[in-house]
């Protein structure tokens, strides 16, 4: 079920009324019930992982609880133990997750050296379906099991509730990826606190509200311009792929921060605080910084359980380099089995590198040159800078192919015809002229937003709330019927996929 | 202090809904579908309900087939019947059946001439002709009632029902389709418009395909569930029903089948059913002159077959108690 269906429309108001009119004791039994039907209503077989996942992060987290409280046996013996759940586990859920989501990839891969070495190797082509958010369940189990592993969170003993954690109907699909240490509790309390809070059911809605406006305003409108282009890149201008690219900078933002603030915000109803994903990435004014702000709760994922294991910042330079470049590669193939998103990971790992060994000498040459850097201008070309690069690495998250991403960068650059901006041609790949004066304006609306939200780390939502009810309500209002009359959805189109819900 | 609190956020709960239904309201008016063509089933609709209460007797439903081939203006000239052309295009018994209760609520006409166009159509009433658009353009004329929830709730999947149940969930996307040209406006008269046959319309005015002997096919369910229903109307507000079927060229698969079937079953129920697509009741009919394109008659063609369905009528006793001239002033203007 996406969040942009009609089904949606009908099933959270119902989910919602039913849950806060029931008994307090029974409210996590219904979260999981719905969470359980939000789930299997796209195709009950995606269940079987769920369960698996859910059974063996919950007993291992278990089993490594009480083998820590065995005072019988040897403190060697219950570590070695505890590892060896923790392994056994790991090998469970990733198993799982490589054999659906790589196990083709591998495959290909394998071919494509052999036949580098003149040797032909036909690997078994399979073609499984890929169960829906499984790389966002299965890294929020993990991530339970390893803070459980690290005491950084007491296991579980309530199944339905650990069962909730994992498939809590807002975020099982695509996140944002939760810590056990952080939702837990907040579960355990819903049998006690009051959820009828006109203030945070306000807050809640008015968070979706945004998420809708900027997935069906912006991103599915940006969407129809992009994939025009993209499909025909070879015949357009460099004006029209440049535009194109930093075009969808924005689609997959739009699209993905909006799902987050859609998931938040329908948790937020329900009582439950999940942390923020995207904090205005686009003002970052270094790589280093945009990675602090898109996707937090993966990126904070890949720092917590694979940078910082392996060493972190704290290590020889080229070690410290090796760790990001590693990282950033596993955060380029966690988005998808294919060679173009490993390479985009690996593209935003240079770029850190690159930031990292140069961070020195700029800081020379602003001495040197007597540069000022805290004027709004050094800060501006900071941000349009990163931006440029951010761009650049999305041409290859976009892209079918490496090969296709390359020629599309090339294709910028030899057909730049500046006069194509002029001569309408802009308005001839699927985006009229009216449909970019609206896009135009919205763009322009979430610029306003994020900046206020990068400048006082304040969400819309809790802007909102601090002004009076006029204001407030017009904002809802222009919200509200903006989606309706400017949304891309209807008869003519079939609802748009969130991005990040194929991963 | 804090329960008045309570009590003002507690109001203005409704008051923002009720602002919200308002202007919902407004934009659903704004972003109704504007047919454009001369078939325009909402500018006769709106042309209907604002003739004055009970000035019409006959009213005509159906297809753009009975829109484009029975002119109510004949009837008035020849007989002094005051008719109306109620047609939407593609529009099949469901949506007669709800047009019609709509029209009772301002005329109480003595006769409904219905086309049998929804049962020649292919794959039943959301088959060829019944596209998103022509459904969402006859949806669109009928208002909300709990009638059209269960057709829409019967009939559309799912995840589309918000586009019929709203025309602001269907058009907001269609800009160009809100806008109405004034010109379709001043060309229909008591819902029927003078055409004649466009250019570069090819048209296969051959009749060769029409089978010798035709059998019995099976009508759509949903067809057969209104068909009841329209009858059932009809008879409890005492109105004279009959069908027709105007003459098409092109052949539906089925349609002389599934029109002889329907024609056994009206025999059954004592209703008339006048089929004019059947050759050996339109033995002077002119399909080179009295058509627009293979499936709709232009002035010619109208002119011919209003005339036709008078004289049968006549001839069956049925325009006896027709005429009114109330309302003679009204029905002049609208003459040729």
């Amino acid at each position: 079920m996406l969040f942009n269906s009609f089904s949606f429309f009908v099933f959270f108001p119902v989910a919602v009324l039913v849950y806060l009119l029931i008994p307090k004791k029974i409210r996590e039994v219904w979260l999981l019930v719905v969470s359980s039907f939000f789930y299997l209503f796209q195709n009950p077989k995606y269940s079987l992982f769920l369960t698996i996942s859910i059974m063996s992060t919950y007993v291992t987290g278990r089993l490594i609880y009480a083998l820590r409280n065995k005072k019988k046996w040897a403190v060697e013996k219950v570590k070695k133990m505890c590892v060896a759940s923790l392994v056994f586990c790991i090998l469970i859920n990733f198993g799982i997750l490589c054999s659906l989501k790589y196990l083709s990839f591998f495959g290909t891969l394998v071919e494509r050296a052999a036949g580098m070495i003149s040797l032909e190797i036909t690997a078994p082509s399979f073609s499984f379906l890929l169960p829906l958010g499984i790389s966002f369940y299965t890294f929020q189990a993990m991530g339970y099991v390893i803070d459980v592993y690290k005491g950084k969170c007491i296991p579980e003993k309530n199944i339905i509730r650990y069962a909730l954690f994992v498939s809590f109907f807002p975020l099982i699909v695509s996140g944002p990826i939760a810590r056990g240490k952080h939702l837990l509790p907040q579960f355990e309390k819903l049998k006690h606190i009051n959820l009828w809070s006109y203030d945070r059911i306000t807050r809640g809605l008015s968070m979706m509200l945004w998420g809708y406006f900027i997935k069906m305003v912006i991103a599915d409108r940006i969407a129809i311009f992009v994939n025009g282009v993209y499909a025909t890149y070879q015949e357009q201008s460099g004006v029209l792929l440049i535009a194109a690219a930093i075009l969808f900078s924005v689609q997959i933002y739009c699209d993905f921060a909006g799902y987050s603030e859609i998931a938040i915000g329908a948790a937020c109803i329900m009582g439950i605080e999940v942390n923020e994903n995207f904090m205005a990435p686009y003002f970052s004014k270094s790589i280093r910084e945009f990675w602090h702000r898109w996707h937090i709760s993966l990126s904070t994922w890949f720092r917590d359980y694979v940078y910082i294991p392996m060493g972190g910042g704290r290590c020889q330079p080229t070690r410290k380099h090796a760790n990001i470049l590693f990282t950033f590669i596993l955060s380029g193939i966690w988005h998808g089995a294919s060679l173009h998103f490993l390479v985009w990971g690996f593209v935003h790992g240079i770029f850190q590198v690159i930031e990292d060994l140069l961070t020195k000498t700029l800081k020379r040459i602003e001495l040197i040159f007597q540069i000022k850097t805290d004027c709004f201008s050094y800060q501006w070309m900071k941000q349009l800078l990163t931006f440029l690069f951010v761009t650049i690495a999305w041409v290859f998250f976009r892209a079918q192919s490496i090969g296709e991403a390359v020629r599309y960068l090339y294709y910028s650059v030899i057909h730049f015809r500046m006069e194509s901006l002029f001569d309408s041609s802009l308005f001839k790949v699927g985006l009229a002229q009216s449909e970019m004066v609206i896009l135009f304006f919205a763009i322009a609306i979430l610029i306003v937003f994020d900046y206020l939200k990068y400048k006082n780390g304040e969400k819309l939502s809790e802007v909102l709330l601090r002004q009076n009810l006029l204001f407030r309500w017009m904002i809802y209002l222009i919200l509200f019927f903006s989606i309706l009359i400017f949304g891309i959805y209807g008869p003519d189109y079939t609802a748009c996929q969130f991005i990040y819900v194929q991963f | 202090m804090e329960n008045w609190n309570k009590l003002n956020k507690i109001a203005c709960i409704p008051l923002f809904l009720g602002i919200v239904i308002v202007i919902f309201l407004q934009l659903e008016e704004q972003f109704r579908f504007r047919d454009n063509s001369i078939f325009s089933g909402d500018v006769r609709k709106a042309q209907f309900m604002e003739l004055p209460e009970d000035s019409v007797e006959v009213i005509f439903l159906g297809s753009s087939h009975v829109m484009s081939g029975i002119n109510p203006a004949i009837f008035w000239e020849e007989e002094q019947i005051p008719g109306y052309n109620l047609a939407s295009r593609a529009q099949t018994f469901p949506f007669s059946y709800l047009l019609l209760k709509e029209a009772l609520k301002t005329q109480h006409p003595k006769m409904v001439i219905v086309d049998a166009f929804s049962v020649t159509e292919d794959n039943g009433v959301y088959g060829l002709a019944n596209t998103e658009e022509h459904l969402n353009m006859n949806m669109d004329l009928i208002p909300p009632s709990l009638e059209k929830l269960k057709l829409i709730n019967q009939n559309i999947p799912f995840e589309k029902r918000p586009y019929y149940l709203s025309s602001l969930f269907a058009f907001h996307t269609r800009w160009s389709k809100v806008f109405r040209e004034q010109t379709v406006c001043d060309q229909i008269y008591m819902g029927f418009c003078y055409s004649e046959r466009e250019e570069g319309v090819s048209c296969e005015l051959k009749m060769q395909e029409i089978p010798t002997e035709v059998k019995g096919a099976e009508i759509p369910e949903i067809d057969l569930l209104y068909l009841q229903k329209i009858i059932a109307l009809c008879e409890v507000e005492n109105i004279k029903l009959v069908f027709i079927k105007t003459p098409i060229v092109a052949k539906n698969n089925n349609a002389y089948e599934k029109l002889e079937s329907f024609s056994e079953l009206l025999k059954k129920q004592k209703i008339p059913f006048l089929n004019y697509a059947d050759p050996q009741n339109n033995n002077h009919f002119s399909y080179e002159n009295g058509m627009r394109d293979n499936y709709h008659m232009n002035s010619t063609g109208a002119t011919f077959i209003t005339k036709m369905l008078l004289e049968d009528l006549e001839k069956n006793n049925l325009l006896l108690d027709l005429k009114n001239t109330k309302y003679k002033e009204i029905w002049d203007k609208c003459g040729r």
